[in-house]
């Protein structure tokens, strides 16, 4: 009886530390299309996806949304001269790149939101220095569309002349699956974050497969 | 009345005493936390060719008495530590007072580059009136 006890106990207590396999939300605001398909009613969810995008990358080529097509990608805005925040989101996000350089199915993307200083050869500078894998890339464009788009992926970035460096912007680093749908954000500053992240990333590679 | 006055003095008695004893709070690390180390990181291991360390840098060792200096006054870039060039500006940290700055130094002293010496603050204050800027 004793034996079955401790036998029940410790599966118990193994089973517990089982890695769950937990699946990520969709988020943002769906839409909802309804029709009758044979005399039934049905509904479809069309689920929010980013917009298609155009912009340089630091080695000077287009980068715009056939590049993440199928491709799980992480993704911030900075700038390379902010004093504040930035050095330690691009450490976090050196860490993630350099994990995942080897799996072509995982991008990281990082938009400067200082578009006038932050040319092509800035960021190729920066990335250089930054020992940034090839698996990450810079970007700049206009700054309105890159602005307009930090709106859809539902993060904080904007000019402020009271801010250091002149530009406002949140330290989010947003997640998104291969059909350009936001699936988790994390604080791009915390460096304990990014178990969360690397673990998120790892679910959206099984989910895919 | 008796038992009022006693209550209140097993009330004071420890808030006294407690007020005594140090408050456990370092200005230092909380000035580097807020101050230097979004740039040079927590330990002061800098970030790649990017922001230079703070850890181990022979700079810091040979520019013992321009810290100060530095620290409030900031640079227009092209450091070499221990080898690598750093064309960065770094921001002067102009609202600091000379006692932070004080406060900032031996903490990197004492926690992340044993090899500067602790300062005083009138040698704070002494670089500082010193500095070119």
């Amino acid at each position: 009886m004793r034996a079955f006890l401790l036998f029940l106990v410790a599966s118990v207590l193994l089973s517990s530390c089982e890695e769950k396999d937990q699946s990520l939300p969709i988020l943002g605001r769906h839409d909802f299309d309804t029709e009758y398909k044979n005399g039934e009613l049905v509904t479809d969810t069309i689920y929010y996806t980013l917009p298609d995008f155009r912009f340089t990358d630091h080695n000077g080529n287009i980068f715009d949304e056939q590049l993440v097509k199928d491709k799980i990608y992480v993704t911030d805005f900075f700038f390379t001269s902010c004093p504040t925040i930035c050095p330690k989101m691009s450490k976090n996000m050196l860490q993630m790149a350099e994990e995942f350089k080897d799996n072509e199915r995982v991008l990281f993307l990082s938009h400067s939101i200082d578009t006038r200083h932050d040319s092509v050869p800035v960021l190729k500078k920066y990335a250089t220095k930054l020992n940034a894998p090839n698996n990450w890339y810079f970007v700049t464009g206009e700054k309105d569309k890159i602005f307009s788009l930090a709106e859809k992926y539902m993060v904080s970035a904007g000019e402020d002349p009271h801010a250091p460096g002149g530009v406002i912007h949140s330290g989010a680093f947003v997640l998104l699956d291969g059909k350009r749908r936001i699936r988790a954000y994390y604080d791009g500053t915390k460096s304990k974050e990014m178990n969360k992240l690397r673990a998120d990333i790892k679910t959206l590679i099984k989910e895919s497969s | 009345m008796k038992l009022a006055r006693t209550f209140l003095y097993i009330i004071l008695g420890p808030v006294i005493v407690c007020s005594c004893i140090p408050s456990g709070r370092d200005y230092g690390k909380e000035m580097y936390e807020e101050k230097c180390a979004n740039c040079h990181g927590i330990e002061g291991d800098g970030l790649q060719q990017l922001y230079p360390p703070l850890k181990n840098a022979d700079y810091l060792e040979q520019n013992q008495d321009k810290l100060a200096c530095l620290i409030r006054f900031g640079t227009q870039g092209g450091l070499v530590v221990n080898g690598v060039k750093f064309e960065g500006k770094m921001e002067g940290q102009h609202l600091l007072s000379d006692v932070d700055i004080h406060n900032i130094i031996n903490y990197i002293s004492k926690n992340i580059n044993p090899n500067l010496k602790q300062v005083t603050i009138t040698e704070v204050g002494d670089q500082l009136i010193d500095c070119k800027e």
